[in-house]
């Protein structure tokens, strides 16, 4: 018993219906599965379109993206590998991987520091009360509430609004070697809060 | 500064690496099994704060999806352990040549001669039947054997690149016992080059293939034989301009240009 099971709504966002069950939907995709693939479709487009939005900003061009983590899935579900992890884990990876790459493509290094600037807000906020509105992620908003200040900034910046580790050293006039260790202690600290396995 | 590639961790599972960051670490994570271990439950952790952010996208985006699909084809499995994260999508491409996810051996004879015009098939029909056996010899020798998955990988490039409408063969013997193959689609921009009855490389030599174009050779990629039988090997990079592909005997790993004569060289005809 090394994953955790994702039961119910708690699972945030992959309707937890049918839980484990994406890892065999995969399976079944991978085999050219066109039914089994619109199943999966039912269960994650959600939580695919939801990360995107958070990370691209703009409605049209998260559609855009979460059609191209979709059919990514459908082309590439014979690669998943369910030692490494689990489907929702291996799709959400490749949905904010694909949401990072397209906000660091579409601005031109002329408007990335724009960008930063502009991102000057109390970035954690509108995230802090999204997950508030969500009974499911009441672990993930007490795990994030449990870090300190800066492993929480540095965390939101990067995961959520898809920033490089540097730009986050640059925005809040930390050196580098501090946003590494506190992106890095701070996760741990939310997997051992939340006991996510793999 | 912390140089400890370790640190890096967390960063790397939120996507918070350039991308030279990104294939360093990347390289070190094949070497440390901390490392890929830590990366793989923060991954999990990134997933529970991703899940957090659903929202329902328009409705009209599942049928573009769904719609989409049909078009696109599915890759086989990769080499187990080779990417950590899911491998960097190429874009999707339309299948012309779509291959048949998942279909079994009659399945795929169909779709094979639906496809065939009957020059095309005359032209090789054996290497077709022989091509039938290897796929699915192939897809269940896979799980076992990652070099039976670029097997695969590679017939299933031999069955696209027989397919194409612009296809082009050079045939030729090596030494006594061996024959060599080519075949290239321009509009694919795909070679495959199948070789049987070679010799094992000498100690400390790989077999490497070559486009060459007016005097000058790109390498093709090192061509590893099979255990067995006939090996196929899917070319790198794309023919161009190619007129010829040279196989050379060149120290371990390859060469950037070729070194010894071409053990055989294939005209490629005109498109």
């Amino acid at each position: 018993m090394s994953r955790p099971r994702s039961g119910g709504p708690a699972e945030g966002g992959l309707r937890g219906r049918r839980s484990g069950n994406d890892d065999v939907l995969l399976r079944q995709v991978a085999r050219g599965d066109e039914a089994a693939f619109a199943t999966l479709y039912d269960d994650v487009a959600d939580a695919v379109y939801g990360l995107v939005l958070r990370v691209v900003r703009d409605q049209a061009q998260s559609e855009e993206v979460t059609q191209e983590v979709l059919v990514e899935i459908w082309r590439t579900a014979a690669r998943f590998d369910p030692a490494r992890g689990s489907a929702k884990t291996w799709i959400l990876a490749m949905a904010h991987r694909r949401a990072v790459d397209r906000v660091r493509t579409a601005q031109a290094a002329a408007d990335r520091d724009d960008r930063v600037g502009r991102l000057h807000l109390p970035a954690h906020d509108d995230v802090a009360e999204a997950v508030q509105n969500r009974l499911e992620s009441e672990q993930v908003r007490r795990a994030l509430a449990d870090l300190t200040d800066v492993q929480r900034e540095v965390i939101t910046l990067a995961y959520y609004r898809g920033l490089t580790h540097r730009e986050v050293a640059d925005l809040l006039g930390l050196p580098l070697g501090t946003v590494k260790t506190r992106l890095r202690d701070g996760l741990i600290r939310i997997r051992d809060a939340m006991g996510v396995q793999r | 500064v912390t140089d400890d590639p370790h640190a890096l961790t967390g960063a790397y599972a939120v996507d918070a690496l350039s991308p030279d960051e990104r294939t360093a670490f990347e390289a070190h994570l094949r070497g440390c099994a901390e490392c890929a271990e830590e990366v793989l439950s923060l991954q999990a952790t990134a997933a529970r704060l991703g899940a957090t952010a659903a929202a329902a996208p328009p409705p009209s985006l599942r049928a573009d999806v769904l719609g989409r699909i049909r078009t696109v084809r599915q890759l086989p499995p990769d080499r187990a352990g080779a990417d950590v994260l899911p491998s960097v999508p190429e874009a999707a491409e339309p299948s012309q040549a779509g291959w048949p996810g998942g279909a079994g051996l009659p399945a795929i004879l169909r779709w094979w001669q639906r496809r065939w015009e009957p020059w095309q098939a005359g032209l090789a029909a054996a290497a077709c039947l022989a091509t039938v056996a290897a796929v699915t010899l192939g897809v269940v020798a896979v799980r076992q054997d990652h070099r039976a998955d670029r097997a695969v990988a590679a017939q299933a490039a031999l069955v696209r690149v027989l397919a194409a409408p612009d296809v082009r063969v050079a045939a030729g013997p090596v030494g006594t016992v061996g024959r060599a193959r080519v075949l290239v689609s321009d509009t694919l921009d795909e070679g495959v080059l199948v070789v049987d009855g070679l010799p094992d490389a000498p100690a400390g030599r790989s077999y490497q293939a070559w486009y060459v174009a007016g005097g000058t050779a790109r390498s093709a990629g090192l061509v590893p034989l099979a255990a067995s039988g006939p090996t196929t090997r899917e070319l790198d990079g794309d023919p161009g301009n190619a007129t010829t592909v040279a196989l050379t005997i060149e120290p371990a790993g390859g060469s950037d240009q070729p070194t010894t004569k071409p053990i055989v060289a294939l005209s490629l005809p005109g498109s």
